[in-house]
């Protein structure tokens, strides 16, 4: 299951690739826009370099870490928890479908106004948002997950009289826990581009989404680029660290 | 003992299993063969009480049932240890301390000792058969039910594994009912042996075998062999 040391210094190799012909695309397209428009690569990472210096922006980043850590972690309990239900129950499943269908379907860009006609703008409004537009994923998979619990193993702890709450804590819920996985880490990366975008959206005083508005409206291009790239590290880092923490710690037991 | 009267089941509109009645003494080890879909495992679903019967009865003072499955059914996120512990924990006299004492004598017992931090994947398939036979003898079982455990191991592994069973029963006797299709299989554990066939399934032999399992020879097991294979070649009824 673990992959060989050749086989990650390959994949390596070849992701480092893929990041130099974009970046070479990258400044070959900008030598022929305005810095304006489009900043190279140069003055972008100068720019990345400029914000992390500056103490306001790095409470940008900081504010807006917390809130998708917080969209992070209401999803994750919410999802896990009222998926565990809904799958238990399928008139259950059946309730909160309409919400759910709603929730998948609608544009997040209409709800983010929504929310705001209905409840103001804030941390609190920002991180709702978030959460709510990436909950149907972990929901979704937990919900599959429940029904899709292995059968036979049930039917063994009903064999040897296992307690309800042993088969409930040994057997539900970590092939719950197994089977959601996937969706929490794809929640991981979705919840901090929500949460850029409501913020972007319901005008927060602080955050990165704030900051990228400040840029636009300066027109500092270089910087809503340098933004970009920091968003595009702290997405890949949280899902190969979430990753990483997942198959080093939980998934042990996958030989 | 387990008695089985006139025991009727169907699945789907189908019949499996009709007017099934047999009985199982304290402590010996019935035999039940027969081809595929004949109802074999459904009968030892009723024996476990995942299946009721839609009539006819069946009566039996157990308390601990134990199965040994065809295929192990450990939970792959629990180790060797941690699998045979989850069946004891149903036992409220024990504290955790006692259970993983039990659990550890018990691989000893197997064989897999500096095994029980080993996760079922990390273990050969002999090695995860032997945790699950642990797992079935670890609760004392007054039932035991075997649902071709040997299937699908070489011949090695499985006369090691059905030494190793037979010693655990003589530590802990038990009642069994051992679902087989190999008729040799069955001469080697059983005391008795009854034939399924036909569709619904019905007993159309049975044989007790009166020799004591450590003297029976080769002629005696290949004599018998040769009776069940006979009963299976005909047709059912």
């Amino acid at each position: 299951m673990y992959k060989s040391l050749k086989e990650i210094l390959t994949s390596a190799f070849w992701f480092l690739a893929g990041i130099i012909i974009l970046a070479g695309i990258w400044q070959i397209m900008s030598l022929s826009f305005s810095p304006l428009i489009l900043p190279s690569p140069r003055e972008t990472l100068g720019a990345m370099f400029d914000l992390f210096s500056s103490p306001d922006a790095r409470q940008n980043f900081y504010v807006s870490a917390g809130r998708a850590l917080a969209a992070l972690m209401a999803v994750t309990i919410m999802g896990l928890g009222m998926g565990v239900v809904a799958g238990l129950y399928p008139w259950l499943e059946a309730l909160m479908k309409p919400v759910k269908d709603i929730l998948l379907a609608i544009p997040p860009v209409a709800l983010t106004i929504l929310v705001i006609f209905l409840f103001g703008s804030g941390s609190l409004q920002t991180v709702g948002i978030a959460g709510a537009l990436a909950l149907p994923l972990v929901y979704g998979s937990t919900v599959s997950a429940v029904r899709t619990v292995d059968r036979e193993l049930l039917e063994m702890t009903e064999i040897f009289n296992v307690p309800r709450k042993v088969r409930l804590w040994d057997v539900y819920l970590p092939a719950v826990v197994f089977s959601s996985l996937p969706s929490v880490l794809l929640a991981a990366g979705l919840t901090v581009r929500l949460t850029v975008m409501a913020e972007v959206i319901v005008g927060v005083t602080v955050g990165i989404g704030h900051a990228l508005s400040m840029s636009r409206v300066y027109l500092a291009t270089q910087e809503i680029f340098a933004w970009m790239l920091i968003l595009l590290a702290v997405v890949l880092m949280i899902e190969g660290g979430l990753l990483y923490i997942v198959k080093k710690y939980l998934l042990r037991w996958q030989a | 003992m387990l008695i089985f009267e006139n025991v009727t089941k169907s699945f789907s509109n189908r019949l499996i299993v009709d007017d099934l009645s047999f009985k199982v003494e304290d402590n010996h080890i019935l035999a039940i063969l027969g081809p595929s879909g004949v109802g074999k495992t459904t009968i030892l679903r009723i024996a476990a009480g995942t299946v009721s019967p839609d009539a006819g009865k069946t009566q039996s003072d157990r308390q601990k049932i134990g199965f040994i499955f065809q295929e192990h059914r450990l939970l792959p996120w629990r180790t060797a240890l941690g699998n045979i512990m989850l069946v004891l924990k149903g036992e409220k006299k024990l504290a955790p301390q006692e259970r993983r004492q039990i659990g550890m004598t018990m691989l000893q017992k197997m064989g897999l000792k500096g095994f029980e931090h080993y996760y079922p994947a990390q273990l050969s398939g002999g090695m995860r058969q032997r945790v699950s036979i642990a797992r079935a003898f670890v609760i004392e079982p007054d039932l035991l039910l075997m649902d071709e455990p040997f299937t699908g191991l070489d011949l090695e592994l499985k006369a090691s594994l059905q030494k190793m069973l037979l010693d655990l029963l003589s530590w802990h006797p038990t009642t069994v009912i051992y679902v087989t299709h190999e008729p040799r299989d069955a001469v080697l554990m059983a005391d008795e042996a009854i034939v399924l066939a036909g569709d619904p399934g019905k007993i159309t032999a049975r044989i007790k075998f009166d020799c004591p399992k450590e003297e029976r020879d080769q002629k005696y097991i290949q004599e018998n062999t040769m009776k069940l294979v006979e009963q299976l070649m005909t047709p059912g009824v």
